[in-house]
Order: C-alpha cells, then sequence, then structure tokens
C-alpha cells in the first residue's frame, strides 16, 4: 500500500506534462515529503534515546555492588549473611 | 607333693588371668553394645567436648550460596547445638563403621523426627571419640553442608580447652515473642534461642534465631524488604507504627517458609521486642 504522500507526490507530477503541472501542488508534495522525512528521523532518535536509556538503566541496577540497597528492598546478602552468624559456618 | 599342687595352681591361675586378659582387650577392641540413648548421649559430648585432632580440614558449604563452596581450615566447625532439642528432635541411627584417614570411625545419622527440618551425619573416631566429620543434608536429601578432615598430623587429639557454651531455650524470650508477634508459631520443633539487634549495611535490623536442636535460621524484623532468592521468605506486615517486613531464612521447604510468615497476625511490636533486645544485650 503506498503512502499518502507517495500518491499526493504520484498525483501531482502525472496531472499535467512539465510545463503545465500545477506548481501550487508540486510545492505541497514536496513540503509534505520533507515533513514526512524529518518526522520518521525524529522518530528515530526517539527509539534510539529510549532504547539507550533503558540499557543504562539495567546496567545501573543489575551491576550495584554487592549487599546495597536500591529503595525498599535490600540484597538478599543481608538475609544470608545474617543465617550464617546464627548458624556458625 | 604339695609343691606340685602349688605349681599347679598357680598355672591354672596363670592361664585363667591371661583369658580373662584375652578377653577384656576384645571387649575393649570391639563397638561396645550401647542403646541408641546412651549412644545418642555419647554423641552430645563428643560433639560438645570432643577433643581436637590436629591436622587440616575442608569445609564445604552449599547454602547459604558463596562464591568459594569449599575452603580449607586447621579443624572442623563449630556447631551450634541445643542438646535438649536435639534428644527431643532426633532420632539416632547407627550406620555402621568406616574407616576415614585410616582411622575406625562410626558412622551416626541424627535423623529429624519432623518433616522439613535437615538431617546429619557424623563420623566419630571410635579411639578418640571427636568427629573426624559431619554433614548437613536438606529436607530434599541435598548437601547442605560438609565438613571433614582431610590429613591428621601426628595421629594427635589436642583437649578442647574452652568447649563453646551450648545455646538454650529461653522461655522469657519466647513469651516476649508470643506479645510482640501475635500468633507467630515458628516450624515444629524449633524454639527461639536468642534475640540481638543487627545492622546489615545502613539498615537497622532486630535477629531472633530458632533452633531444632541442630538446625539454626534467623527471623529478622527490618523496615525493608529483601529480593527473592533461594531459601529466603520474606513478608510485610502491620506494627504498631507502621509497617514492617519479616524475613526468614532457611533450607526448608518453600511452603513452610512462607507459611511460617503467615502465622504473624498483627500488629507487629518492634518497639516492645527491640527493648527486650537491649536488656538482653546488656544483661547476657
Amino acid at each position: 500500500m503506498k503512502d499518502p504522500w507517495d500518491e499526493l507526490i504520484d498525483g501531482a507530477l502525472s496531472a499535467s506534462p512539465p510545463d503545465e503541472r500545477d506548481n501550487a501542488a508540486v510545492e505541497k508534495a514536496l513540503f509534505a515529503v520533507r515533513k514526512y522525512r524529518s518526522r520518521s528521523l525524529f522518530n528515530r532518535l526517539l527509539q534510539t534515546g529510549l532504547a539507550t536509556a533503558a540499557v543504562v538503566a539495567g546496567l545501573t541496577l543489575t551491576f550495584r555492588p554487592q549487599g546495597s540497597s536500591t529503595g525498599s528492598t535490600v540484597s538478599p546478602q543481608y538475609a544470608y549473611d545474617a543465617y550464617s552468624e546464627v548458624d556458625g559456618w | 607333693m604339695v609343691n606340685l599342687k602349688h605349681k599347679r595352681s598357680a598355672r591354672a591361675a596363670t592361664l585363667l588371668f591371661t583369658v580373662l586378659s584375652l578377653s577384656s582387650v576384645h571387649a575393649q577392641d570391639a563397638t561396645p553394645d550401647l542403646s541408641n540413648s546412651a549412644r545418642l548421649e555419647r554423641l552430645i559430648a563428643a560433639l560438645e567436648r570432643g577433643g581436637i585432632p590436629k591436622g587440616t580440614a575442608q569445609v564445604s558449604v552449599y547454602f547459604p550460596p558463596r562464591k568459594d563452596t569449599t575452603q580449607d581450615a586447621g579443624k572442623l566447625p563449630r556447631l551450634s547445638l541445643v542438646p535438649n532439642l536435639i534428644r527431643q528432635n532426633f532420632d539416632l541411627n547407627v550406620l555402621g563403621t568406616e574407616k576415614l584417614l585410616g582411622r575406625d570411625v562410626d558412622k551416626l545419622e541424627l535423623k529429624p523426627k519432623l518433616e522439613g527440618a535437615s538431617s546429619w551425619n557424623f563420623w566419630i573416631d571410635a579411639q578418640w571419640s571427636t568427629p573426624l566429620a559431619f554433614e548437613q543434608r536438606g529436607f530434599d536429601g541435598q548437601l547442605i553442608r560438609r565438613a571433614e578432615y582431610t590429613a591428621l598430623k601426628a595421629q594427635k587429639v589436642l583437649p578442647r580447652q574452652n568447649p563453646p557454651t551450648p545455646l538454650t531455650v529461653r522461655p522469657g524470650l519466647e513469651r516476649k515473642i508470643k506479645a510482640a508477634l501475635p500468633n507467630f508459631a515458628p516450624p515444629q520443633g524449633f524454639r527461639a534461642v536468642s534475640l540481638k539487634r543487627g545492622k546489615r549495611g545502613d539498615l537497622q535490623t532486630l535477629e531472633l534465631s530458632f533452633s531444632d536442636g541442630l538446625n539454626t535460621f534467623p527471623l529478622i524484623l527490618a523496615a525493608k524488604s529483601t529480593k527473592a532468592a533461594d531459601g529466603i521468605a520474606v513478608r510485610k506486615v502491620g506494627a504498631k507504627n507502621g509497617e514492617v517486613w519479616l524475613w526468614m531464612v532457611g533450607r526448608f521447604p518453600k511452603s513452610t517458609l512462607e507459611g511460617t510468615l503467615a502465622t504473624v497476625q498483627g500488629p507487629v511490636d518492634v518497639d516492645d521486642l527491640g527493648t527486650f533486645a537491649d536488656s538482653e544485650n546488656s544483661n547476657p
């Protein structure tokens, strides 16, 4: 299925011979293409940014020093340490 | 004639003495025919006060999980014993005699009477009456910990200088727990043996410990939760001044861990328990 912007460009280019073209329509179509492309680039940048942020957050959370706490949750190592202490091994 | 009679009597007496001596030596060499309760008392005494063989040992711990599972040591680790609870919660099975490092050892098993607890095997030196190895196996038969001598130096056992003070059940503490943790019931056979304040990183904790005689587990009260992991159950309960997290750690079935925590019907009185811990520490 053709993109609506492509249809608009095709329509503008096939409407008449070059010397009789509706220049306003061609201008409109080209403007639309530029807008589409810039939006597409923005989307790509946004996706890349989000993915990078997710990876950085994941690494930060995964490689926290052993025994440290995050918010309301602490490492299970604390619980294991308590166990080893009462058991003496 | 009289002289001959004397000689015969003397020979007979010598022969009788020799036979009696030999039978006495034989009786010492053989494993004495003891009742199971007598054997259990000997085992408890061996674990409490047995001498320390000079040599090298190896200690393997599979729970809690750790990086270096097996480490070398100069002797076997000390066990946290509550003799009365061992008598109450375990059956002794004699599994036979074996050779360990060239020495005769009796292999004994302490099997829990109640489901879910760990069982223990001991290799007790027949001559020295001291353990040369022991291991703990979980409710599912998996090896949890094992300690054994890997070499003995000069076949020598040193007397224990300062025998460890055995843990004891604390009825006063249990009454306090009953009041501060409404309806809490530890797994069957386990009794409260200690309470102390702890500090885990920046986190202040109150740490109770329970024992069935040989297996000990902590119940921790903290302002934060801990991440789910093998052998750990957590539960948030209401407290008189907000909320508190309970952590239970031990090699129990998951249903036992979670079921034990589920017995607590808030609100938990953390302050009261803390005051009791302080009084315990200042007046041990």
